[in-house]
């Protein structure tokens, strides 16, 4: 196996998904510094894994259920689920997650919309229309079936125009 | 008012990692790599006989063959090698029932070929017929450890596989020694250089195949280093060609069969480049499993056929 080729994989997987895993863990954690440090360690097990020779069949989807699994476990550890209402105190970063008012605030405003979803729902949410990820890659990284996951979206599109509404 | 969430929830895309905390943790990332990279080649390294993972299995088969002891050292032309190879090793390859032990038993019988081989090129009065029974084992023995390489593959065990893959080319490389010392004995020069010629040719096509067959296995995306391979392998077939091309001319008769296997072997070899470019990864990897296979079957055939005239 050549390990140079596998490192430039993986160069380029962190270019290219870095930022939609941290967003990820982010969006579910409420806490940038360990969102930063759950994005890394889902490329350091990624690259563990694939340097034993092991197949890795679609790079995006193995890093996001590392990810899920990670927040997962996060979860579990802090007992408790996390409120967007932190994230929106606390963890912007006004370098790059905001760089006018009126994004600031259609930021704050998708955050606020979020919120209001269960976790199970606002986990699919985002990886659907934050990550922009197809139905059937969220279903492989949830470990779902993609029929669970559409019946997901469409409930959690109800709630949210319900949330609208009033 | 769908599009209206979407577009709501969009927003949130504007979230992410600042170039200072990318770059930071970039940096990390590609520390990690260059520390776990050294580990781990160090770790293949030492687990290089690739037994050493199965010692268990290993210390079960060595039980095996030390109950058969009497017969161990019996080598081809003794009245106890047929009892040893079709009778207890059979029994020891029907009880490997598990990967782990299929794997302990093949690198046994890989040990014991190259070590009959060894003892049989030692004593110069070895016999034709006992190297024809010595070729027939390691066939045998190299059909077993293919089957061992694809289970490996099958269970994601790419650094054994590879182990086992490699051991497989010292038996083929033995096959090759064995050729080369009968052809020493029976052969006319032209006809020996022709052998000799394409051994070498065969013996780094089978390397070049195997180094595919890791890539492969290991990892599809490699797909361009596989097809350099593909080309490689071809490059010196067609060198091999073009010697037999120019013995041909000079009027020895077995130059033109062995050139019709090597265009053969060629043609093969292109049908499993066109699969990689088709992304049939299945189709190539048997392409140059059987162009490995056709090789050295073929050029045992043609040996045969050899001795064969030469003792009429």
């Amino acid at each position: 196996m050549g390990s140079g080729n596998l490192r430039k994989q993986f160069e380029g997987a962190f270019d290219r998904y870095s930022d939609g895993l941290f967003r990820y863990c982010f969006l579910r954690l409420s806490d940038r510094e360990r969102a930063k440090e759950i994005a890394q360690e889902c490329f350091m097990k990624a690259w563990e894994y694939a340097y034993k020779g092991e197949p890795i069949d679609n790079m995006r989807v193995f890093l996001y259920r590392i990810a899920h699994n990670l927040v997962v476990n996060e979860y579990r550890d802090r007992k408790h689920n996390l409120s967007l209402e932190t994230l929106m105190e606390t963890g912007f970063d006004q370098e790059t997650d905001a760089r006018t008012p009126e994004e600031e605030a259609e930021v704050r405003q998708a955050i606020t919309w979020l919120d209001k979803l269960e976790p199970m729902y606002r986990q699919i949410m985002v990886l659907r229309y934050v990550e922009d990820l197809p139905v059937k890659e969220i279903a492989q990284i949830l470990g779902e079936t993609e029929t669970a996951v559409s019946v997901k979206i469409h409930r959690a599109i109800k709630k949210l125009q319900q949330f609208a509404n009033q | 008012m769908q599009r209206d969430v979407e577009k709501e929830l969009q927003a949130a895309q504007k979230l992410g990692l600042s170039a200072s905390e990318k770059a930071e943790l970039r940096a990390g990332f590609l520390q990690f790599m260059d520390t776990h990279t050294s580990e781990r080649a160090a770790s293949r390294a030492v687990r290089s006989p690739f037994f050493m993972r199965f010692y268990a299995g290993a210390l079960i088969a060595a039980a095996f063959f030390v109950y058969v002891g009497s017969a161990e050292a019996a080598l081809p032309g003794d009245a106890m090698y047929y009892f040893k190879t079709r009778v207890n090793e059979n029994v020891v390859r029907t009880l490997a029932l598990t990967p782990e032990l299929h794997t302990a038993v093949t690198r046994t019988l890989l040990e014991r070929r190259l070590e009959e081989t060894t003892r049989l090129a030692i004593n110069t009065e070895t016999k034709t017929q006992e190297w024809d029974v010595m070729l027939e084992e390691l066939d045998r023995t190299s059909v077993y450890t293919q089957d061992n390489v694809e289970t490996l593959i099958d269970r994601g065990e790419f650094a054994d596989a590879i182990g086992a893959a490699e051991g497989q080319r010292a038996l083929l490389s033995a096959h090759g020694v064995i050729l080369a010392g009968i052809s020493e004995q029976k052969h006319t020069t032209a006809t020996q250089e022709v052998i000799e010629e394409v051994q070498q040719q065969q013996k780094y096509a089978e390397q070049i195949v195997i180094n595919m067959l890791n890539s492969l296995s290991s990892q599809p995306d490699l797909n361009r280093e596989a097809e350099e391979s593909f080309d490689e392998a071809q490059v010196v077939l067609k060198q091999a060609s073009s010697t037999l091309a120019v013995l041909n001319t000079e009027g020895d008769p077995q130059a033109a069969e062995l050139q019709e296997v090597i265009e053969q072997a060629i043609q093969m070899l292109a049908e499993g480049e066109d699969a990689l470019v088709a992304e049939d990864y299945d189709e190539a990897l048997l392409k140059s499993e059987e162009t490995e296979r056709f090789l050295t079957e073929e050029l045992v055939i043609l040996q045969t056929e050899e001795e064969f005239s030469l003792e009429l």
